[in-house]
């Protein structure tokens, strides 16, 4: 009696799986490593810069990341607030959702928790809170030049 | 009491008619007439029938989707750095797909599983193609203008320069 191969999905095979999960972890610590060595505001050219701060005037939702990242690096995690509020909690979601990835190539299964599903007004409510933070910070009188980076 | 199928008279239980002689055992046996049911019936029909039992549908799990559908908002957000604000076009498209990826797990049946499923999947991928389009675009966009990289990297510094004086000035 012969037993049937269960065919692995592609992403789960072996000479796929390695390379993949090479490439996440040293992609990720070559730019941690070049952002913990680079000091965006002392070398201004050595990262990239705004588009839209450098042709409008107008700070964009993502401007202040790099700074906040070369902080978040060191350690200083209020500076990295200052720099922009909302930073901190994309890189929570976003290194949950690496680490879910990894280990899922590492065990071929998942054995992270992710969630299966979020209110509309969740949903909804993340792009109010964007638009809200990219108008808010544009606004040159405290309380809200606090949000400028 | 049987009557005489040829004369109409009461035969008295007897095997002849009393009135023509015909003899009543011979006589063809008349089918009851079939049951017609009344179409106007005159109590109204009872509805106190079984309750079905509800069918329970257990749909599948769109972990994988809603995670594409956040980090498309997520890379909206980042890169509207370097794509002049198109990559929030990507944003919406995100939260958008963020909603069916969820409405998946709430779903009554088969085919609207595989509704929000496909609309949700699609949305994603145009969220990707559009941030991709748009750093494309961004990057052919400024070399075009400028003699390639050496001339991109003078142009940008000569635009940053131009816009901070002028923000200084306006601060004044």
């Amino acid at each position: 009696m012969t037993e049937e191969r269960v065919r692995k999905p592609f992403i789960f095979r072996n000479y796929v799986r390695w390379p993949l999960m090479f490439c996440m972890v040293a992609v990720v610590l070559l730019g941690l490593a070049y952002i913990f060595f680079i000091d965006p505001e002392k070398s201004p050219g050595a990262t990239m810069s705004c588009f839209t701060y450098a042709c409008t005037g107008l700070y964009c939702p993502g401007c202040g990341d790099t700074r906040a990242l070369h902080a978040l690096t060191h350690g200083h995690v209020i500076r990295a607030f200052d720099y922009n509020l909302l930073f901190p909690f994309i890189v929570i979601i976003l290194a949950w959702y690496y680490l879910v990835g990894l280990t899922t190539l590492l065990f071929r299964r998942r054995v992270m928790w992710i969630p299966q599903s979020i209110p509309k007004w969740g949903a909804i409510g993340i792009g109010v809170v964007v638009v809200l933070f990219t108008v808010m910070r544009n606004i040159p009188v405290w309380p809200f030049s606090i949000l400028a980076p | 009491m049987a009557a005489c199928k040829y004369c109409g008279q009461e035969t008295g239980g007897s095997m002849f008619c009393q009135n023509c002689g015909a003899k009543v055992e011979a006589q063809p046996e008349v089918q009851p007439a079939a049951f017609t049911p009344d179409p106007f019936p005159s109590q109204p029909q009872s509805y106190n029938t079984i309750p079905t039992q509800p069918s329970f549908y257990t749909p599948g799990g769109a972990g994988g989707l809603l995670a594409g559908n956040i980090i498309a908002i997520i890379l909206g957000v980042i890169c509207c750095c370097f794509t002049y604000g198109i990559s929030l076009i990507a944003m919406i498209l995100g939260i958008i797909g963020t909603v069916y990826a969820s409405k998946v797990k709430s779903s009554l049946n088969a085919d609207e599983e595989r509704g929000n499923r496909r609309i949700s999947r699609i949305l994603m991928i145009i969220a990707y193609v559009v941030l991709l389009l748009g750093v494309v675009a961004m990057v052919a966009l400024v070399l075009a203008a400028s003699d390639g990289i050496g001339g991109f990297k003078e142009m940008y510094e000569s635009i940053y320069e131009s816009v901070s004086i002028s923000m200084a000035e306006a601060g004044k």
